[in-house]
């Protein structure tokens, strides 16, 4: 296969590693606090069902419309991973990034938006983590490459609002600790 | 290793340079961020079928700048106000800000180390970044900016240059000769005169920042070279020599002591300062990013780019503190 697919690998494999996060939900945490500022677990994991859906709709239809919610399902980690599920199975239909995609009146590069993408589902998998008591780290292919992608997907400009400015790290620390506090967060 | 790990170890170093190399073909930060996101995204999609044909840092340079030239043939070129035409002695009753015109953007410092960067890409960030030379690469064709840039300001060979371009090393050559003297022409002359020494000028930079927050214009008057100029985009006026400088920042920007807050930032490698101006609320608003040319104990040049909007390519706060 060309390489000219690696958004969407990206995104493939930023998902298994939030499918393995959302393993360790207990429900009992759900109202517990997560590292997004001012949101419980159960709000990040609606969040983050709303943006995989999002996700979802860029690959697949090449536009984003109105960010509607998923289905009703059981629990927001049910809906999370039905969506993570429906996504993967659109990016296995698809096959290429090389699309553009609209967002509103806006054009991004399909690859734009498969890493943009997979940045948001690997950091909030991460955080999914954390606030299970479980600090699963990012895996290390991802996290280098959204490492060396995320400073010029994300520049000052467009940062506020979006993510915390970035955590200090020794230069030693490994790439999931260092991407992360890249994204505002303390590992 | 693996491939990603390669590309991720191979690039990162660079991005502070090439977001500095984009800058200097288009003038404007904010596409030089698209064009090295554009750039980082399409060497990462092929990296695998680079297979180190030549360096990591030429092949980015390569996709670099033929995403410039692509950019610069879909538009004009970015101006200064005096660029546009001669300088007026008074400020207009009702002065003109041309928002229409793609002006020319300063560039952050603070952006071109770039994470992880070793000290001597640091240097190739830094290099011809001054905003003079900046303006007048505007003066050139693309291609006649990006042989001077390439050889001129990187020191590449000429050999590497051509093949970049797809020219031959003969065309490279008078292309050169064509576009150096078409800078010399346009580049000030002040860009001749030696850098002051570093406690100098960064004592001529407090005293012009305590003069502008102390509403001192006899203070300030003293920091000035006689031909001082003076520009304001998105303003098309702008000021020559010493005299009407001065009554242009006394009569519009010297109203009281501490109206204007004055944080010393870097900005093409020259003193600057995002200026913050007092509101009726008290608090301080971001109002102008200011850069400063200086030679010997005097400042020769002010470029005040009113245009907050610009703070937040600096990475600047809207607004700064509270209070006095």
């Amino acid at each position: 296969m060309a390489a000219l697919n690696r958004g969407l690998e990206l995104l493939e494999s930023a998902i298994g590693y939030a499918l393995t996060s959302l393993a360790d939900v207990r429900p009992t945490r759900l109202d517990g606090p997560t590292p997004c500022r001012e949101w419980t677990l159960e709000l990040l994991l609606v969040h983050l069902g709303d943006s995989i859906l999002a996700l979802r709709q860029a690959v697949g239809d090449g536009r984003v419309d109105q960010v509607g919610r998923g289905g009703n399902h059981r629990t927001p980690t049910a809906g999370v991973r039905a969506e993570a599920i429906a996504l993967l199975e659109t990016c296995a239909s698809v096959r290429t990034d090389e699309s553009i995609v609209r967002v509103g009146d806006r054009k991004l590069p399909g690859s734009l938006a498969a890493v943009t993408g997979a940045m948001e589902i690997s950091v909030h998998g991460w955080d999914i983590g954390v606030a299970s008591g479980l600090r699963r780290p990012i895996p290390p292919l991802l996290a280098g490459v959204l490492l060396a992608l995320a400073p010029v997907v994300l520049p000052p400009r467009i940062r506020p609002g979006l993510f915390d400015e970035p955590v200090a790290l020794p230069a030693e620390a490994t790439v999931s600790d260092r991407l992360v506090a890249f994204l505002g967060r303390h590992p | 290793m693996t491939d990603s790990d390669d590309f991720a170890s191979a690039t990162s170093q660079f991005r502070g340079e090439l977001l500095a190399h984009c800058y200097r073909m288009l003038g404007s930060i904010e596409e030089a961020e698209d064009l090295v996101q554009d750039t980082y995204l399409r060497a990462w999609r092929s990296y695998d079928g680079f297979a180190g044909r030549s360096s990591v840092r030429t092949w980015l340079y390569r996709i670099a700048t033929n995403a410039c030239l692509t950019a610069i043939e879909q538009r004009g070129r970015r101006p200064l106000p005096s660029g546009l035409g001669d300088p007026v002695s008074e400020m207009e009753a009702a002065p003109v800000a041309r928002t229409d015109i793609p002006w020319l953007q300063p560039f952050p410092d603070a952006r071109a180390a770039g994470e992880f960067a070793d000290p001597a890409t640091v240097v190739w960030a830094r290099a011809g970044i001054r905003l003079a030379l900046i303006a007048a690469l505007q003066y050139l064709s693309a291609r006649q900016r990006a042989m001077v840039i390439l050889r001129d300001v990187l020191e590449w060979p000429a050999a590497d240059v051509a093949d970049l371009l797809g020219m031959t090393t003969t065309a490279v050559n008078s292309g050169l000769r064509r576009a150096r003297a078409e800078l010399a022409r346009v580049l000030p002359v002040e860009e001749d005169l030696a850098e002051p020494a570093e406690a100098d000028r960064r004592a001529l930079v407090e005293r012009f920042a305590a003069a502008i927050e102390g509403a001192d214009a006899a203070a300030l008057s003293v920091l000035l070279r006689d031909d001082v100029e003076l520009e304001m985009p998105p303003l098309t006026s702008w000021f020559a020599g010493r005299t009407d400088v001065l009554r242009c920042i006394d009569d519009h920007f010297l109203i009281e002591p501490g109206g204007l807050r004055l944080v010393p930032i870097s900005a093409n490698d020259q003193p600057a300062f995002a200026v913050y101006q007092r509101g009726g609320d008290g608090a301080y608003h971001a109002h102008a990013l200011m850069v400063l040319s200086v030679s010997g104990t005097e400042v020769t040049r002010i470029v005040s780019f009113v245009t907050p909007d610009l703070f937040k390519l600096f990475g600047l706060p809207a607004s700064d503190g509270i209070g006095a």
